[in-house]
Parts: C-alpha cells; sequence; structure tokens
C-alpha cells in the first residue's frame, strides 16, 4: 500500500471536515435576511442617533445604485412636456384673506400681490425648475423649463365657502363653480392651486398624513389637475421647515415649499402614472425636507436659492433624473 | 505501516481541529446573534410630503423619538421587556418578516405619508411600510399591538 492514496485519503476526510464544520456554521435565517434584501440595513446611528431613513435615505441608496439608471422610471402616462408648459391658477379659499398682499376677486398671475405670486412668477426658467427638464413623455418631448402664473381667484360668496375639512369631490366642485363663473378659465395643462387658511383640514389629513397633495378630477369642462394647500403655518413641526424666514412672510414662505412639490410632481406624474420609484415615490417625494446648502439672510432666517424676483426662498430639493439620480437645488 | 502511524494521527487531529473551529465560531456567532433579545422596534411616519416622525422602542424596553419633528413628551418612556420579547418573536417568526418592504406604484394618495415599522436587531433588520389603513393584516396587527404598548394613537 503506497503512502501517497493513504495521504489523498485523509486529506478528503479533512476537505469533508471543514466542508461540514462549514455548513454547520450556516445559522438558519430567513430570506428576509439576506444581504441582498432592499429593507436591509436602512436605519443608520449618526452620533448616536437614529437616522431616520426616509426620502434622503432613499434619495442616497439610489445614487448608490447606478446600474438600476437614474433610480426613478417613466411608466408610460402624463407628463406635462413641451410645447405644452406646466400653467398654475391660485385659488384662495377662504371666509377672509389668507396671506399678505392677497387682494379681493380675480386678477392675472402678474397682479397677484403675495409672496406666493411671486414666487410662482419666478419658478419657471429658475435652476431649480430646470430639474424637471430631465423628465420626459412617451414621445420623448422634455418638460419645459417654464411656468405660467395664469390668474389668480380669491373665492366670495359666488362660490360655497370652504367646510371644516373639504373632500376632493369639493375641491373639483370649487372648481367647476369657478370655470362656470368665469373667474379662472379652463385648461388641461393647468395645476389649480387651491389654498385654505388655518383651520382648515383642506382632504380630511392635513397634518397628520400630508402637508399638501395633488390629483386630478373631472370638472364641469374637463380634466383639471389641482393641488390641495392647507395653511402649512398650522403645523410648524410636521409641515413647516421650522427655520426662521428669509423674508417677512413666515407662512407664505413655508407655504412655496410644498406648492414647487405640487407643481413639480404634477409637471412630471400628473395622473399618477408617469414618473416615480420603485417605492412608488414621485420625483420631489424622494427629496422632501432636504434643502441642500442653506444660507442665512440678513434678518437671521434660512434659504437656499434666490429668484428672479430678488426673495430668497427655502425649498425642498428635487429629484434629478440624469447620471445616476440624486436630489439638487439646480440642473 | 507502523511508521505511518504518527502521520495519520496528525492528520485526524488536524481535521478534528478543522472541524472543531467554525463549530466554536458557530457557537460564538449564535450567542452573538440573539434575534429576539437584541431586537429593538421602530414605528413611526414616513414618506409623502408631511415631516418624518416615530419612536424606537430599544431592546431594553426604553422609549426613543426618532425623526426630525418635535414631538410633545410621551406618556410611555419604557416598555417591559419581556412585552417586547414576546411581540420580537412573532414578528420574527410570523408572516410578518415575509411582507414586502413598501408597494412599488404610487399609493392612492403619493403625497400621503406611510406607517412604518422596523424590526433590528444584530442579526439583521426588516423594513416594512404601508399608507394608512392599507397594510397586510400581519402589519396591521403588529402596528395596533405597538400602538397599545406605547399609547401613541
Amino acid at each position: 500500500m503506497s503512502r501517497f492514496p493513504h495521504l489523498a485519503r485523509c486529506a478528503a476526510v479533512s476537505l469533508s471536515a471543514l466542508v461540514i464544520g462549514a455548513c454547520a456554521d450556516n445559522t438558519p435565517t430567513s430570506p428576509e435576511l439576506a444581504p441582498t434584501d432592499a429593507s436591509m440595513s436602512k436605519a443608520q446611528e449618526l452620533n448616536g442617533r437614529h437616522v431616520f431613513h426616509v426620502k434622503d435615505f432613499y434619495a442616497s441608496s439610489n445614487r448608490a445604485r447606478p446600474s438600476r439608471g437614474t433610480g426613478i422610471s417613466y411608466h408610460g402616462g402624463t407628463v406635462i412636456a413641451g410645447p405644452a408648459i406646466t400653467k398654475v391658477v391660485a385659488i384662495y379659499w377662504g371666509s377672509s384673506s389668507i396671506y399678505a398682499g392677497q387682494a379681493a376677486g380675480t386678477g392675472s398671475g402678474a397682479s397677484d400681490g403675495t409672496l406666493i405670486g411671486s414666487f410662482l412668477r419666478s419658478l419657471g426658467g429658475s435652476p431649480y425648475f430646470n430639474i424637471n427638464t430631465t423628465y420626459y413623455n412617451a414621445s420623448n418631448s422634455k418638460v419645459l423649463n417654464q411656468v405660467g402664473y395664469t390668474s389668480f381667484w380669491t373665492v366670495g360668496t359666488e362660490c360655497s365657502a370652504p367646510s371644516a375639512s373639504p373632500t376632493d369631490a369639493q375641491m373639483v366642485s370649487l372648481i367647476s363653480c369657478g370655470l362656470n363663473a368665469g373667474k379662472i378659465a379652463y385648461d388641461p395643462n393647468t395645476v389649480y392651486a387651491i389654498f385654505t387658511p388655518s383651520g382648515i383640514n383642506l382632504g380630511g389629513g392635513f397634518g397628520s398624513s400630508y402637508c399638501a397633495y395633488h390629483t386630478h378630477g373631472a370638472s364641469s369642462q374637463g380634466n383639471v389637475y389641482y393641488a390641495a394647500m392647507p395653511y402649512n403655518q398650522q403645523y410648524p413641526s410636521g409641515c413647516t421647515s421650522q427655520y426662521a424666514s428669509p423674508n417677512a412672510d413666515v407662512a407664505a414662505n413655508s407655504e412655496v415649499n410644498t406648492l414647487a412639490h405640487e407643481i413639480e410632481e404634477t409637471t412630471t406624474d400628473a395622473m399618477g402614472n408617469a414618473w416615480f420609484d420603485n417605492r412608488g415615490y414621485e420625483n420631489a417625494d424622494k427629496c422632501a425636507w432636504t434643502w441642500g446648502t442653506v444660507q442665512t439672510a440678513a434678518n437671521g432666517g434660512r434659504y437656499n436659492m434666490t429668484l428672479a424676483d430678488g426673495n430668497h426662498y427655502l425649498v425642498q430639493q428635487n429629484w434629478v433624473n440624469a447620471g445616476s439620480g440624486g436630489c439638487a437645488l439646480s440642473f | 505501516m507502523t511508521d505511518m502511524l504518527p502521520l495519520r494521527l496528525t492528520l485526524l487531529v488536524t481535521a478534528s481541529l478543522l472541524t472543531a473551529v467554525p463549530t466554536h465560531a458557530q457557537r460564538t456567532s449564535r450567542a452573538r446573534c440573539d434575534r429576539i433579545a437584541t431586537t429593538s422596534i421602530s414605528l413611526g411616519r414616513t414618506g409623502g410630503n408631511i415631516r418624518p416622525s416615530g419612536m424606537r422602542i430599544m431592546a431594553n424596553g426604553v422609549v426613543r423619538d426618532i425623526g426630525d419633528t418635535s414631538e410633545p413628551p410621551r406618556a410611555v418612556t419604557r416598555v417591559p421587556v419581556a412585552e417586547l420579547r414576546r411581540i420580537a418573536r412573532r414578528a420574527w417568526t410570523g408572516p410578518f418578516v415575509r411582507l414586502p418592504t413598501a408597494p412599488t406604484r404610487p399609493t392612492p394618495n403619493p403625497d400621503a405619508a406611510r406607517d412604518f415599522i422596523e424590526l433590528r436587531s444584530k442579526c439583521g433588520s426588516k423594513h416594512v411600510e404601508y399608507q394608512g389603513g392599507t397594510g397586510a393584516p400581519e402589519f396591521q396587527r403588529l402596528l395596533a399591538r405597538l400602538d397599545s404598548l406605547t399609547r401613541v394613537r
């Protein structure tokens, strides 16, 4: 008997022992604990504090996966893309003035004296709104960096005053009332932004579930996109940055943040069937409550952009649908 | 043949040692990785366009605020560890761990926040989120139990 086969046999035994040992070391784990599970390890600790892995976490995690594209996908639905542009009609729905500088009756967007009006007039053409030009429709037409602030309407007695908690049906009814009364004009690419005063729970979940939202409905003259814009300053902890305002109108300054959010989402996902990610988040959802580089104004307020009107604003970042994707303040 | 005995013995000892090392490592690993005892549970709201908020029940029962909103002081600052472990055991061994992390399509109102529950232990973690009231029964049951325990809602 030669020594070699015996050595080989012993080596095989040792190898088997190793394999058995290695197999025995596999602690049973559920598939959910596999490292490839998308739900793994989202929570992070930073300086001993639990970092809430919400939009900014998903943003960074998506950035870390360039092989999966830009982090947001087109699903074939409606985008307000060129040659059309996104237009806005502001509807102030309350028994008294909601924001400083608000006029009664109706007027062109150019004559709206509120900070919200000034923001809407300056949003189009900004490096910030240019982020939306990274989105396109099924014809490969890109979103244009334009926003048309068409008109405002301070609702008077011609239509019903808001209830304590207006429903979507009541919001669509309000738009139809305004259209029928000639207070506002119908346009299929317009976002009808409905603003209400403090104390009105617009849509029923304000402050507990959302700070604003966008959707669509069937008005008397056709499909309308609308944004429910309750008074964000009513819930400072949940619906505002809690920073000092960079101008004299903290309520309007808080409101333009969620207004920008809804306009961006309506533009790129008007009917809820166009641009969203693999978790169902639309572009602005992915970057909500992230500010980028924040500066301090002379009055101590915080801002991250200065628009063409010369005003400072603090507005959330938006998702850039280019490269490997990411939240940004400009493109 | 007799001169081969020491070699055979050496190989056997080596094999035994090689077998023993991973077994020991396995025991050590298991000791370090007690999934139930090391589980902390977070719950709250996430997503949409409202600021996130929530709480985390640490493995020792202490309740901490998480998220970026200022919440009022909590009525419950500590929960019984035994109850926490009962909940953790059910969560890790029941249908909860097989639930998908999140919906893959927009929810009825994408701007509305989602409820979430997250288990974290030294053996891994599991995160599940649903928009209010739309969660799977096991998610809703677990959320209700945690809400009851922490007296959130």
